[in-house]
């Protein structure tokens, strides 16, 4: 056994009975008598320790002067008001994030560990919709776009259905265009198909409007149809071969469809869509009787290609109006026949109206104007 | 019970009462002067140390927000890395001289004033001749008089150990005692 080995055996030995014979004389018994339990061979060694243990303790009580103590608290205070300043008055985002770290009560950290992810959520949201608002068919952030009209419409509750759809389908048509114009014609069937679904679902919006109210948005429709006739011909036009087949097959049911359209309207029906085509406006039903006040996306008239190509889409609706603009013309109340001649024509057309009325409308190529 | 009560003023300082701190500072403020006047040897060191260790220990407070389960280990815990870093930044500067009129030693006539002047320069002549931890460790249990479960968690050991080292200390204050008498 090495001397190193012993003597830190021995001294785990010695420690224990010097701890002993301290404890005996800290109860007050007599330094002889606690010795004579320790064993023999180490009472030398523990009476040699002893004088060094008993003058430690018997080290003079040092207490701080009267002046320290007197001055150190209120000094100590002034300090830690100090300091607790200096916590609370942390820059702005210092403190948020000390808050987010938790060191208030774990419901705030709660709370804010909350809010801190609702406001990242919100920018991701807010730059995924900005980022995605140019996307086009193909792209990675187009799903994103179609995502954000899915939810504008579900805002927008389904009284704007059609107004928003009505949109999305020029959007499409625009998407084409710009996928033409970039040379994609590869993703140029994708979003024909796009947009053959937004029209349907335009129809189907068509359909829930109350009967008094088809005739307006018929005739917008048409009117929009066939400015997107226009533009996919012009698609047609510019488009390589391989593009070609899907815009002629798209123009064709754009076509197909506006004739619907078209029929619907001139069709001398009920209010109701039969097979899905609203009822004419100069209908003698009631319903066509309430067509009373013009339909806003009228307001787009005057720059209609069919009416600057002398064409008449529609007709007055009401046999008032039928009568008005016979008797006195208005300006803006006939219907726009030929640009290039600077008068419109106003012509109702009206079966049940008391008089055919044919009027001269003053304005270039203007627009139907209905008037109750 | 001591340890109950100082939990519940260190509660109190976390819920934001001052004065509860200052009652701390009271009950504290001797035993943690009295170590760390042995430590440094300096009397003018000792109480500007006593101000930053308490202020240390407010600002670990509220930095961990939880109490402490043995304040009195924790705040000696505070004072002893207070000393190191005091010797780290400084040289150590323990003239003898300021022992002269020092903190008061609770003492009678003016005769006693002087002897105990006089046993305390001896023996803080030899306390500073060892290593810190033995210092530490005898500081703590013959001066401060604390138990060797309390010393042991001032060092952050068991109290075997504690006990050890308490052994190993005296005896080199021996060897120091015996080399200054072999000198004479």
């Amino acid at each position: 056994m090495s001397e190193a080995f012993h003597e830190a055996f021995s001294g785990e030995e010695a420690a224990y009975w010097l701890d002993v014979c301290l404890e005996q004389m800290a109860q007050g018994r007599p330094r002889e008598e606690a010795l004579q339990r320790v064993p023999e061979a180490y009472r030398a060694e523990v009476a040699s320790l002893l004088p060094m243990a008993q003058a430690l303790q018997e080290a003079p009580r040092v207490t701080p002067r009267k002046d320290f103590r007197r001055q150190a608290w209120p000094r100590l205070r002034h300090a830690l008001a100090q300091r607790t300043s200096a916590r609370q008055g942390t820059s702005w985002p210092w403190r948020f994030f000390r808050l987010s770290q938790g060191t208030r009560s774990s419901r705030w950290s709660v709370v804010w560990a909350g809010l801190m992810a609702l406001l990242a959520a919100l920018f991701v949201g807010v730059t995924l919709t900005y980022a995605s608002a140019d996307a086009l068919p193909g792209d990675p952030l187009y799903p994103v776009k179609i995502w954000t009209e899915n939810l504008q419409l579900w805002l927008a509750g389904p009284e704007r259905d059609l107004e928003l759809y009505e949109r999305f389908v020029q959007r499409r048509l625009e998407e084409i265009h710009a996928l033409m114009v970039l040379g994609r014609y590869e993703d140029v069937p994708q979003a024909l198909q796009r947009w053959e679904e937004q029209r349907q679902r335009l129809t189907a919006a068509f359909q829930t409007l109350p009967p008094d109210q088809r005739a307006y948005v018929l005739t917008a429709l048409l009117q929009r149809e066939a400015v997107h006739e226009q533009q996919l011909a012009r698609l047609i036009e510019d488009a390589p071969p391989q593009a070609q087949s899907a815009l002629a097959q798209a123009y064709e049911t754009s076509q197909k469809w506006r004739e619907a359209l078209q029929q619907a309207l001139e069709a001398p029906t009920d209010c109701g869509p039969a097979s899905g085509a609203p009822k004419p406006p100069h209908s003698t039903s009631p319903c066509a009787e309430n067509n009373t006040s013009p339909h806003p996306s009228e307001k787009g008239h005057d720059n209609d290609p069919e009416r600057e190509k002398g064409q008449a889409p529609t007709q007055s609706p009401s046999p008032e109006a039928g009568q008005t603009p016979a008797a006195e013309p208005t300006p803006g109340q006939g219907q726009g026949q030929g640009q290039g001649q600077g008068r419109g024509q106003g012509q109702d057309e009206h079966p049940q109206g008391p008089g055919r009325g044919r009027g001269k409308g003053k304005g270039k190529g203007q627009g139907q104007r209905r008037k109750p | 019970m001591e340890k109950r009560e100082l939990r519940h003023l260190l509660q109190r300082v976390l819920r934001g009462d001052v004065e509860a701190f200052g009652a701390f500072y009271e009950r504290m403020l001797d035993r943690i002067f009295r170590y760390l006047f042995y430590r440094t040897g300096h009397l003018q060191d000792a109480e500007d140390l006593t101000e930053e260790v308490f202020l240390k220990a407010w600002e670990a407070l509220h930095r961990t927000r939880e109490v402490p389960d043995h304040p009195e280990a924790w705040l000696y815990r505070i004072a002893h890395n207070a000393v190191v870093d005091h010797y780290r930044t400084r040289k150590m500067h323990a003239s003898l001289d300021d022992l002269k009129g020092p903190p008061s030693a609770t003492t009678d006539t003016p005769e006693d004033a002087v002897l105990a002047t006089e046993r305390l320069q001896d023996l803080m002549d030899k306390l500073h001749r060892l290593p810190p931890i033995y210092q530490q460790v005898l500081i703590c249990r013959f001066i401060q008089g604390l138990s060797h479960k309390e010393v042991a968690q001032v060092l952050g050991t068991n109290e075997n150990h504690a006990r050890i080292l308490q052994y190993r200390a005296l005896k080199r204050l021996r060897e120091e005692m015996a080399k200054e008498e072999g000198h004479e």
